[in-house]
């Protein structure tokens, strides 16, 4: 309760109307109280789907008290986990398929800092690249620098480039069906954000043996696509000889024409391990404990339509 | 009493509001999805911080609108160019090899690696060339080093043109060789039994990965020659302690070689079928299968199954060992050389921190997960040609022991260096040792 509840509650001038408020209150926390129980304890129930697994979401509505309105029981099922799974694995397959070409301007950045542990310091930007990328199915693509700037003494030996695929495996590696039994999946939340309904779901592999992040994802059920990420290896390193820790990897998705979701920005923090930053010190290219690594696409343009000759020329 | 009922009304969005307000629902929710995204993505900048989210896109715009202007540039490391790497190696019957190697080309005209050495103890020049062009891909570009390691994207094809010449050295049983042939172990304490042969000659071939397959098929015309001990020499042991080197079957021939391969990712089972012909008494048939199983959240067991058959009197760098690290690891190399085999490897694997979880101190990367195994095999002989044949009772090995894996990470997530302590089981099988192998989860099939 909040401490306007009791001003509120002397302001009332009638005792008896005071005594029936009181009452009220207590009936409305406890059926409040009772809403919010009912509403933990339903990711155990059972799916009304059949074949689904039981578990939904918790509630996060407004509980409404049963005392002032009727009750009415709703009786459409609500989606399961299992079903939000199937369905973001066929929404992320029917994007892919949809997309025909696309062209975009990719701007990476590399900076060493030190935020192991500790808030940032000695921040240094290494690599600033920028191109133009232009894709076109099946697998064609060309991608042309536009600006590169470095403070390696050894530039060649950083490269970023993309992949000729449409596909945007970052964001639903997860949800890929050859991925799906290799993780544990839970619903953390569920929001109502501007006539969404926004699923936050978390993953966690299955086996600590594997080389698997763990992380969340956030995913808008009006098309079942994922629209943010984030996944980590904070309790064990995939490489442990190179990274300490992989403290985040965030992953944010922009809507594009009013119809396709795209990646916007790819961030990750990786804390370095002394192993790797003693080799770097050897090889004359010394290596901060953290590296920040940000990659931002911007002015996507989807099928607009690419002539065949943009790609003449281009190396594979 | 209107005023009574507005009242209650009043009292009652209060109450729900505190409630909701202690459950944690925020108060006010965001006109659009676009806002909360970007508030989302407002606090991923406060917790990374400006100095590595700041982009400066000044001057973009009017770049990437001639970008179509520009000429497309190559990769910079990949597109093509020169790529210089040294050849070092030692072994007991070739000394010391040096050497060099060159790679060019590029990925549309194909790439030629060429290496040349020369071996000081026995005297003989070593030659390698290496063409491989990709002849057709769909569905992707896929880096070979990649596929080979099972990561071929779902609906990607890919076939390579392979073609070899060479005068190179060979491991007997080269599927449980070690990728050096135990060079380490030969220049610390020349206690190294791992035996290899000579083979010159051309191959061609072609080589298939498509979704979770992989087939190969190819001819070869190749010459294999025995090689002698040429050294004793080793930093720390006796000249004595250096074993005599196994002689290869001198052998001309011509023969198609075929494989298929098989991973399925989400079942964490594969396979591979490998055979060779050559007429006469040279066929020679390998199987392995490979599954993983999860034992609740911490531990992984490793199944390997491998079965191989070869004629009676098939050369000898034909037929199978069971002895060797990736086999029976009590048993030195070399043990066996019979035309048949059957091999099944149990190795369990756990997550946690082994330093860790001591207390005891170390260095942050020095991540050394438990592991105990249990392998057991036969290599036997049957005097027909035939591929299914029972082993005798009496002919099985076993080892059973513990030790640590270390996983790299590099250079793909599934390295691993293991070091081991085995110990013989049943008659025959060695004598207790300390084993050292890199490698990956799944030795036995091998790169698909």
């Amino acid at each position: 309760m909040t401490p306007e509840a009791p001003d509120r509650c002397s302001a009332l001038r009638s005792p008896r109307v005071f005594a029936r408020g009181a009452a009220l209150l207590v009936v409305l926390g406890l059926a409040a109280l009772t809403t919010q129980a009912s509403a933990q304890r339903a990711p155990g129930g059972k799916s009304p789907l059949a074949g689904a697994p039981g578990v939904l979401a918790v509630e996060d509505t407004i509980p409404i008290p049963s005392a002032l309105l009727p009750e009415y029981v709703v009786t459409a099922p609500r989606v399961s986990l299992d079903e939000i799974l199937r369905r973001v694995a066929e929404g992320e397959a029917h994007r892919d398929s949809l997309m025909k070409d696309q062209s975009y301007t990719m701007v990476a950045l590399l900076t060493y800092l030190d935020a192991d542990n500790k808030p940032a310091t000695g921040a240094k930007r290494k690599l600033e690249y920028a191109s133009k990328v232009y894709k076109k199915q099946p697998d064609k693509i060309r991608e042309v620098p536009l600006r590169r700037s470095s403070d390696f003494k050894k530039d060649d030996n950083v490269e970023v480039s993309s992949a000729p695929t449409m596909r945007e495996q970052m964001v639903s590696f997860a949800f890929e069906p050859r991925n799906r039994s290799k993780f544990d999946f839970a619903i953390a939340e569920r929001r109502f954000v501007g006539g969404h309904v926004v699923y936050v779901i978390n993953f966690t592999p299955r086996s600590k043996i594997d080389p698997l992040p763990t992380g969340r994802v956030w995913i808008d059920t009006n098309d079942f696509v994922i629209v943010r990420e984030e996944f980590w290896f904070r309790d064990r390193s995939p490489a442990p000889l190179i990274f300490k820790r992989i403290d985040s990897c965030v992953v944010e998705r922009t809507k594009v024409d009013g119809q396709w979701w795209v990646i916007s920005r790819v961030l990750a923090r990786l804390q370095m391990t002394s192993a790797v930053r003693f080799m770097a010190k050897i090889a004359k290219e010394p290596l901060s404990p953290t590296v920040d690594f940000a990659v931002v696409h911007t002015d996507w343009r989807i099928n607009k339509g690419i002539d065949d000759s943009v790609f003449a020329g281009a190396k594979k | 009493m209107i005023r009574a009922a507005l009242l209650l009304a009043m009292l009652a969005l209060v109450c729900v509001a505190a409630v909701a307000r202690a459950q944690g629902v925020p108060p006010a929710a965001p006109d659009s999805l676009g806002d909360f995204l970007k508030g989302l993505a407002d606090s991923t900048d406060a917790s990374y911080g400006t100095q590595s989210v700041a982009i400066d896109t000044s001057g973009l715009d009017s770049l990437a609108l001639f970008a179509l202007d520009r000429p497309p540039l190559a990769s910079r490391r990949n597109g093509g160019g020169l790529g210089l790497h040294p050849v070092i190696g030692f072994h007991r019957a070739e000394g010391w090899i040096l050497g060099g190697g060159v790679r060019v080309g590029s990925r549309a005209l194909g790439r030629l690696d060429m290496r040349g050495a020369y071996a000081f103890s026995s005297e003989l020049g070593r030659y390698e060339f290496d063409y491989r062009r990709v002849l057709f891909e769909s569905g992707g570009t896929f880096r070979r080093r990649y596929i080979e390691l099972r990561r071929i994207a779902d609906g990607g094809t890919r076939l390579d043109l392979e073609l070899r010449y060479a005068r190179m050295d060979l491991a007997f049983m080269a599927e449980h060789a070690d990728p050096d042939f135990g060079m380490i172990g030969s220049i610390i304490s020349g206690d190294n039994s791992q035996s290899i042969y000579e083979q010159r000659g051309l191959s061609a071939g072609l080589a298939l990965w498509t979704g979770d397959w992989r087939f190969r098929a190819g001819v070869r015309d190749a010459k294999d020659v025995p090689l002698p001990r040429a050294t004793t020499w080793s930093m720390f042991g006796t000249d004595g302690g250096v074993p005599l080197n196994a002689l290869a079957t001198p052998d001309d021939y011509t023969e198609p070689y075929g494989g298929i391969a098989f991973w399925r990712s989400d079942w964490e089972f594969g396979g591979a079928i490998d055979a060779r012909g050559g007429g006469a008494d040279r066929w020679r048939l390998r199987v392995a299968l490979a599954r993983a199983t999860r034992l609740g959240s911490t531990i992984k067991m490793l199944t390997q199954v491998e079965a191989g058959a070869a004629p009676f009197a098939a050369p000898s760098q034909r037929r199978f060992e069971v002895g060797g690290a990736k086999a029976i690891p009590s048993l030195r190399y070399g043990v066996g050389s019979t035309n048949h085999l059957l091999l099944g490897t149990f190795e369990l694997l756990d997550s946690h921190d082994v330093l860790r979880g001591l207390g005891l101190p170390h260095p942050e990367w020095l991540v050394l997960q438990p592991a105990v195994f249990a392998q057991a095999g036969t290599a036997w002989d049957d005097q027909r040609d035939v591929v299914f044949a029972m082993p005798p009772s009496a002919s099985w090995r076993g080892t059973v022991g513990g030790g640590f894996v270390f996983r790299l990470g590099v250079p793909d997530p599934d390295s691993f260096w293991r070091l081991y302590m085995s110990w013989p089981v049943g008659p025959n099988s060695g004598v207790a040792r300390f084993n050292f192998t890199a490698g990956t989860a799944f030795s036995l099939p091998g790169r698909l």
